[in-house]
């Protein structure tokens, strides 16, 4: 049965008010077979309940093990415009800067060699390519590298760091987050593309704990910007917000460790108690400002459930001082990849690695000291217990 | 270690465990490392494997090191 072009069960989806990715695809189809068949395939699979997608393990550019994922689809008579489906991975600048010259120089490269189709961003930070043919890649690979683009990551390697605009944009900002992710994937090259980790490893930096990359939720190491030193409070300005807010009810009644007062004229904060939530900050910009002593919070272990469940990113270290070039930062990360190559079973993440043999041993490994702010739950104290040599 | 023996050892241990078992450049590494290689040396013999096209990365749910070949899924 070959297809006729006639897509009922997609046609559905193009109803509503939010723009439909079915519409997007039908007009790529206008342009090329690819993201014609694509559109054939997905409403089969509609119609059968089963994906007709195979996994190709082995595509991929010489060299690296990393950037591209191969898929094939089982009907490749019916639907040969999606015989190959391979999807390249392009690591983005930091915090996804464009020129509209570098976005045009990457479309018409793409347009020239695959489907036409973009996903920006993908879930995992890189520019995703979707849809090209396994004889494509190399002249892809050669032209991306030729212009100064490079392919991100996949399997078990580094993949593509990512992080928010930071202080390019915003005042929030305690940490030069792009500088930080800029100069983490220029130190880790040979980790990002050349995959020798138990598993995935992903590095998210965000500016401040707002957390726009989400990087407590989705990275095993979340570098999160925090200050040390007390909050900045203009009280001239608290008193303006004060004739349009409820500062008692909206300020102080809802910061999460109680450690704010407020007597009708100024605004108090008990910064001993302060978690550096930032929500007081975020309601009142003009009156409450970070500290002045910035640095981050390094968080480890974050991760969607694959092998086990999900797991939310915990401190590893409360205050670091993050400066051009990092290299605090970097011997950090060498020391655990070291301790999880060591260690890790395959397809276990660092999370769940310390999970496993406990913080214990990841600290001495990483020479960390065990401090209170490393507890996230009852009974995961890591400092109480004894190391088996230490024990007569 | 010789650079040129590394590189056949290392190329002998997957050929050998092709169909048995998918093996990992950690698992490689560990095994180099045991015969005598150092991490660095390693490194750059399996770094020269895969420029060279003599091995590839592939993956299955993780990384692993394989002897080129056409895979079951592949389409012509
Ligand atoms: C000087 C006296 C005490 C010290 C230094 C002490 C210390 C501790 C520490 C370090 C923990 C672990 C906290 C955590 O990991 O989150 C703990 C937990 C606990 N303590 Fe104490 N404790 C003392 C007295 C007591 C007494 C008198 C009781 C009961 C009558 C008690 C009942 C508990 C319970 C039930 C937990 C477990 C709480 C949980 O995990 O949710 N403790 N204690
Ligand atoms: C034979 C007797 C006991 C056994 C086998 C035992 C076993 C355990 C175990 C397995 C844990 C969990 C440790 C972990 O978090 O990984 C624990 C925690 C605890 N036990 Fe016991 N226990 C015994 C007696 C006691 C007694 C007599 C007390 C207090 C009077 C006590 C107080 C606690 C407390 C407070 C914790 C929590 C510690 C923490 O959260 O860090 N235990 N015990
Ligand atoms: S995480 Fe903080 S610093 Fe970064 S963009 Fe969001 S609010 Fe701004
Ligand atoms: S940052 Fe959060 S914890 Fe700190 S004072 Fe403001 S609301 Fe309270």
């Amino acid at each position: 049965m070959s297809y006729d072009g006639k897509t009922p069960m997609l046609d559905d989806l193009e109803k509503g008010a939010w723009p439909s990715f079915v519409k997007e695809i039908k007009t790529a189809a206008k342009r090329t077979n690819t993201a014609k068949d694509l559109l054939g395939i997905l409403e089969r699979s509609y119609r059968d309940k089963v994906t007709h997608w195979k996994h190709g393990g082995i595509v991929g550019v010489l060299g690296y093990g990393g950037g591209v994922i191969g898929r094939y689809c089982d009907l490749p008579e019916e639907f040969p415009g999606v015989a190959h489906f391979h999807t390249v991975r392009i690591n983005p600048p930091s915090a996804f800067y464009y020129t509209s010259s570098a976005l045009k120089e990457l479309c018409d490269i793409w347009d020239k060699y695959g489907s036409g189709m973009t996903n920006m961003h993908g879930s995992t930070g890189d520019l995703v390519w979707l849809g090209t043919q396994t004889d494509k890649l190399e002249p892809i690979f050669a032209e991306i590298t030729a212009k100064g683009w490079d392919l991100g990551g996949s399997g078990s390697c580094l993949r593509t760091p990512s992080a928010c605009v930071g202080m390019s944009r915003c005042e929030f900002a305690n940490i030069d987050t792009m500088s930080i992710c800029h100069t983490m994937t220029h130190k880790f090259q040979d980790e990002l593309h050349r995959p020798a980790f138990p598993y995935k490893f992903k590095i998210k930096v965000s500016g401040c704990a707002n957390d726009c990359t989400a990087a407590i939720a989705r990275a095993d190491m979340s570098i999160i910007g925090t200050w040390k030193d007390n909050i900045r409070i203009d009280q001239a300005e608290v008193k303006n917000y004060s004739s349009k807010m409820n500062i008692q009810e909206e300020i102080v009644g809802m910061c999460p460790t109680k450690c704010m007062s407020f007597d009708g004229g100024s605004l108090k904060i008990n910064d001993k108690d302060c978690n550096r939530c930032m929500h007081c900050i975020n309601q009142m910009p003009k009156a409450l400002r970070p500290g002045k002593e910035k640095g981050a919070t390094i968080m480890l272990g974050g991760k969607a459930p694959i092998v086990t469940g999900a797991l939310m990113s915990w401190v590893i270290v409360p205050f670091m001082k993050l400066e051009a070039p990092y290299d605090n930062l970097e011997a950090l990360i060498r020391k655990m990849w070291e301790w999880w190559d060591d260690n890790g079973k395959n397809r276990e993440r660092i999370g769940e690695l310390v999970d496993r043999l406990g913080m214990r041993s990841f600290l001495e490994a990483t020479g960390l000291p065990p401090v209170p702010q490393m507890v996230k739950a009852p009974r995961t104290n890591p400092y109480v217990f004894w190391a088996p040599g230490e024990v007569k | 270690m010789d650079a040129a023996e590394l590189q056949k050892k290392i190329y002998a241990l997957v050929e050998t465990n092709m169909g048995k078992k998918k093996m990992k450049a950690g698992d490689l590494k560990k095994a180099m490392v045991a015969e005598g290689a150092t991490e660095e040396e390693f490194k750059t013999a399996l770094r020269e494997l895969v420029d060279g096209g003599k091995l590839v990365y592939s993956y299955f749910g993780g990384s692993f090191i394989e002897v080129p070949h056409k895979e079951g899924s592949a389409n012509p």
